[in-house]
């Protein structure tokens, strides 16, 4: 065995031997480490530089793209794609089958059991539906939120579904979509989504939105907003006809204004119930909004007990067919030339 | 040399000290040549993996931890520094296959010529036990610190260290005038 050892050690000394010029390479190399510790120092900076000049451009594109997207390509946006924090390859599988944009305002429709549970994933508050008897629709804002929007309408005829939505105009950006379930009688392949100003947007023209009207409303606060006050006959308690001839020559004008008339209940299958009724003429952006709103004569929670909305129009005009030389007879008139009654002043 | 002296230059020469770096370096600079010879099996190769790994050292020194294992950390940068060369030469080697065949035919003969047995014994081992060979006969280190060198189990290097053995005892045997 020590003969085996002393072979094997043989090694160091002959083939493992140390070269004659080792110990100058080994000498250089410590000489040249100074050189070596600095050119590391070098391309550290230079990989610093490097990783910060890609921050910049990356933040920049960022931007850029953010830039474009916002300002050229939006509308092109689907509506989960608005929601911030929602995975958007999600409302991908959702696969829209439509979408329109109006003023930023994005909807998705939800037929199927598979779509509703993709939904219900993604949004908070998503109602139960039987999808035998109805579907849903989902809305939101481009930009800002759905907070404020009501639905006003939803109709159909032979080739559309109409809905109507009223915007109060509150967009506090808390990204919140709603929720509509719509009847299946009334699904068409075609939807048209109408954005108006929402009930409560009278308020900031000064009066009470419908909604918060108590039932003594017509006895003091109507007098105190400065409102057309009429009997059931027609016959004016408060204010006067050139009054409500002042709001019209505003809008004709282009200001935007609105007018409110409050007039007692006098039609005998109505008067058992309520006492009396709320007209709201919203005139913005060159058009008028017409609300109806009749107000209940017992004490109840819910004060009113009408469909508020009635419907938008270009003009205010007398009705040509009324000849009767003491009624003059005010209307609204549609853009397809229709006309609906406004209120009837009776010269005594 | 005293082991604390050792200890005390590593630790110097992690603070910065360029005197107790090359003292160090100049300590090992001998067992890491015969490791990366029996590797790579060429004087040049093998010199340029040790200076290398001391560049490596020098750049890498703030992250050894255990000052009592710093030998077995710059073997490990050496045998990662021998694979590297390793691979480019064979790369190159792959390029200029019919020199390599007469550059090894002529060593071999050379060597048989010499009656240099052992040698032509031990470039009969393959590389990991080449390794283990040189760590343990000529550099003198335990199994245990092998293993730890290797990423081997004990019981897997004192297996090794038999059979290459048994192969150098084989080789010597069947060829070679002199009988172990």
């Amino acid at each position: 065995m020590d003969n085996f050892d002393n072979k094997i050690k043989e090694l160091k000394n002959s083939y493992l031997s140390i070269p004659e010029n080792f110990n100058n390479r080994i000498d250089n190399t410590l000489a040249q480490l100074p050189k070596h510790k600095e050119k590391r120092k070098n391309s550290i900076k230079q990989l610093l530089v490097n990783i910060i000049s890609f921050i910049i451009a990356s933040i920049s594109i960022t931007a850029f793209a953010t830039y474009i997207n916002n300002h050229y390509i939006g509308n092109d946006k689907n509506i989960l794609q608005i929601n911030e924090g929602i995975d958007n390859s999600l409302f991908n599988s959702l696969n829209m089958i439509s979408y329109e944009n109006i003023d930023g305002l994005l909807y998705k429709l939800i037929n199927t059991e598979d779509e509703y549970l993709i939904a219900e994933s993604i949004f908070n508050d998503v109602p139960s539906v039987d999808f035998e008897k109805e579907f849903l629709m989902i809305l939101d804002f481009n930009i800002g939120s759905t907070d404020g929007l009501e639905v006003l309408k939803i109709e159909a005829d032979n080739d559309n579904l109409n809905l109507i939505l009223g915007n109060n105009e509150v967009n506090d950006n808390s990204g919140k979509t709603l929720c509509i379930k719509i009847s299946n009688q009334l699904y068409r392949d075609n939807l048209i989504i109408k954005l108006v100003p929402g009930s409560n947007s009278i308020s900031k023209y000064g009066f009470t939105p419908m909604k918060d009207i108590q039932k003594d409303y017509i006895n003091y606060e109507a007098f105190q907003e400065d409102c057309l006050v009429m009997d059931g006959n027609n016959h004016i308690i408060y204010n006067s006809e050139s009054d409500f001839l002042k709001f019209i020559n505003n809008c004709r004008e282009n200001i935007n204004g609105a007018y409110r008339i409050v007039k007692e209940i006098s039609s005998p299958e109505l008067i058992d119930e309520y006492a009396f009724e709320v007209q709201d003429l919203i005139f913005e952006n060159k058009k008028f909004y017409r609300f109806i709103a009749l107000y209940k004569k017992d004490d109840t929670d819910k004060a009113y007990d009408f469909e508020t909305y009635q419907n938008d129009g270009v003009e205010i005009i007398i009705n040509p067919y009324i000849t009767d030389d003491d009624n003059i007879q005010y209307c609204l008139k549609r853009e397809d030339g229709t006309f609906y009654r406004i209120i009837t002043f009776i010269n005594i | 040399m005293n082991e604390n002296e050792f200890r005390k230059r590593i630790i110097n020469a992690k603070k910065g000290d360029e005197d107790s770096f090359n003292f160090i370096i100049y300590n090992i600079k001998d067992d890491l040549f015969r490791i990366a010879k029996s590797r790579l099996l060429n004087d040049d190769d093998a010199i340029d993996a040790v200076q290398e790994t001391i560049i490596s050292i020098y750049l890498n020194f703030h992250k050894l931890r255990n000052i009592s294992k710093f030998k077995i950390w710059a073997m490990k940068i050496l045998i990662n520094n021998c694979n590297t060369i390793y691979l480019k030469t064979k790369k190159r080697n792959e390029l200029s296959y019919e020199n390599i065949v007469i550059s090894n035919m002529e060593n071999i003969e050379r060597n048989i010529e010499k009656k240099e047995e052992i040698k032509n014994a031990f470039e009969y081992l393959n590389t990991d036990e080449r390794t283990i060979v040189t760590l343990f006969y000529i550099n003198q280190y335990t199994s245990k610190d092998i293993a730890k060198l290797l990423n081997l189990n004990i019981n897997t290097v004192k297996t090794k260290v038999f059979r290459a053995k048994e192969k150098i005892k084989k080789y010597i045997k069947f060829d070679g005038e002199e009988k172990i």
